[in-house]
């Protein structure tokens, strides 16, 4: 028979909290890739990550079994997302009137940056960057990191209404970027 | 069924759609050539997503995030990790049970919390002290959308009359110290026990509006806000955004259409210790002991 220990701290004697360094190996490949496929560039992904790590390891001892993944996930995508509205705000600021004048909202045009990606997905990638954070998070979150819409809206704090249409607009612009893509090859 | 799909058909590629009405949606695309075209892409285009190559960490990251516990020492008691002060970007703690099916650990975070609060005396969460004494008159905000909606519509008329932003200098309720480029306040509205403030700028109107009391125990997100910014921030709504914090005696509530980051700089516009300011006024409502015990280490 298993006796749980109740200790002041919470916790039972029968889960023992993971080791810092466990946590990084099991998970740091997973945040990396979402932050990649988030940021699209290696650096951003990397300062993602860290930041990230750090947010959990400030918070760690909320820590609960089973949550684990989700909880990377909330701060890794909503990092992201916050970057990308406090970089817009300050460009339009640096910007003053012209803003409105400017297409994309996101820095993902720089053209060094494609250089940055191996060949085999650099379509892929492109065609993400191309897309709003919003649905890119969206369908990052669902192709690639294979969650649920339920669990999507929970990490991105929408509704699953919302998360279907987002998923649903995006794919239709992959689409049409990649279709495109492949065109141009062929031609 | 004569309807297209629509957005249903990525729902369908994805298998989360209800059971019946996959079952529906799939009879739909039998007999329809452009819905079927429509599925057949968008599983196409799941499958180019899904198929993208993967990617890894470099050594030097990971030596880095594993670095990063050696900036603290990886204490259980250690205040700086308890969840009450930072619980980042956690969703509300009734879905966590919900999603996990957690139901033990949901009990076991309860209980843990519940330690924590007792052993938090010195920590000087004053909203942790009127929750043991419970005098102050508890203030719950309504999470609806349409509340929200409704304040920021402007028809909240009820705080009271129409004064000056000096004429809140008395009253003990704070104004922003610094507001977003473009804010400015439009009208200020305070009552006995309540004031509105109401500011216009160019990403729409921001609705403050500040209660004597305790803010209700919520099911909302509760954020981080920035360093500058009060403590925790319970996140009633995202769209429009509505979010709501203690400031001392005061609950502040803040609605708005405006972005995250305007939303964020007027969070971080209030004083975290706006009860020192409003003092005073809490002695005279008979709050010293209470101040008194917290200010204290």
């Amino acid at each position: 028979m298993t006796v749980m220990t109740e200790t002041a701290g919470g916790g039972t004697a029968t889960w023992v909290p993971p080791t810092w360094d466990e946590i990084v190996r099991e998970h740091s490949a997973r945040v990396y890739r979402l932050a990649y496929r988030l940021t699209g560039d290696r650096q951003d992904a990397e300062d993602l990550t860290q930041e990230t790590f750090l947010r959990v390891f400030r918070s760690l001892s909320s820590y609960t079994p089973g949550t684990f993944e989700g909880w990377l996930h909330r701060i890794t995508t909503n990092l992201f997302l916050d970057q990308v509205r406090r970089k817009k705000r300050i460009r339009f600021e640096a910007m003053g009137e012209d803003a409105s004048r400017v297409q994309s909202t996101d820095d993902r045009s720089r053209p060094e940056r494609g250089y940055e990606h191996g060949n085999l997905d650099h379509d892929v990638q492109a065609a993400l960057d191309g897309l709003r954070p919003e649905y890119r998070a969206a369908v990052v979150l669902c192709d690639i990191e294979g969650l649920s819409y339920e669990e999507i809206a929970v990490t991105l704090g929408i509704k699953i209404g919302t998360v279907r249409s987002r998923i649903h607009r995006a794919r239709a612009q992959l689409r049409d970027v990649l279709d495109h893509r492949r065109a141009d090859v062929v031609r | 069924m004569n309807a297209h799909l629509g957005d249903r058909v990525s729902a369908l590629a994805d298998g989360q759609l209800p059971p019946g009405e996959a079952e529906r949606a799939l009879a739909h695309v039998a007999c329809c050539p452009l819905c079927s075209a429509e599925l057949e892409s968008a599983r196409a285009a799941r499958r180019r997503l899904a198929s993208a190559a993967d990617v890894h960490p470099t050594a030097e990251l990971t030596q880095r995030l594993l670095d990063l516990s050696a900036s603290i020492p990886p204490a259980d008691g250690d205040p700086l990790r308890a969840p009450e002060r930072d619980t980042g970007w956690a969703a509300p703690e009734a879905w966590h049970t919900t999603l996990t099916g957690d139901v033990v650990g949901a009990e076991r975070r309860r209980r843990r919390r519940r330690a924590l609060l007792v052993g938090a005396g010195g920590a000087g969460v004053l909203g942790c002290a009127l929750f043991v004494l419970g005098q102050a008159p508890v203030v719950t905000p309504d999470t609806s959308r349409v509340s929200a909606l409704t304040t920021l519509a402007g028809s909240d008329a009820a705080a009271g009359e129409p004064v000056s932003e000096a004429g809140l200098g008395g009253t003990g309720f704070a104004t922003p110290s610094s507001l977003p480029p473009g804010y400015e306040v439009a009208v200020v509205r305070a009552g006995a026990t309540s004031c509105v403030i109401e500011l216009t700028g160019p990403d729409g109107p921001v609705v403050v509006r500040q209660q004597v009391g305790r803010l209700a125990e919520q099911t909302g997100a509760s954020v981080r806000a920035g360093e500058a910014g009060p403590g925790d921030v319970v996140v009633l709504s995202r769209d429009p955004w509505h979010v709501a914090w203690q400031a001392g005696d005061v609950v502040v509530e803040v609605t708005t259409d405006a972005p995250e980051d305007v939303l964020a700089e007027i969070v971080a516009a209030f004083p975290e210790r706006d009860y020192d300011a409003g003092v005073l006024p809490q002695i005279t409502r008979g709050w010293s002991t209470v101040t008194g015990a917290l200010t204290l280490p």
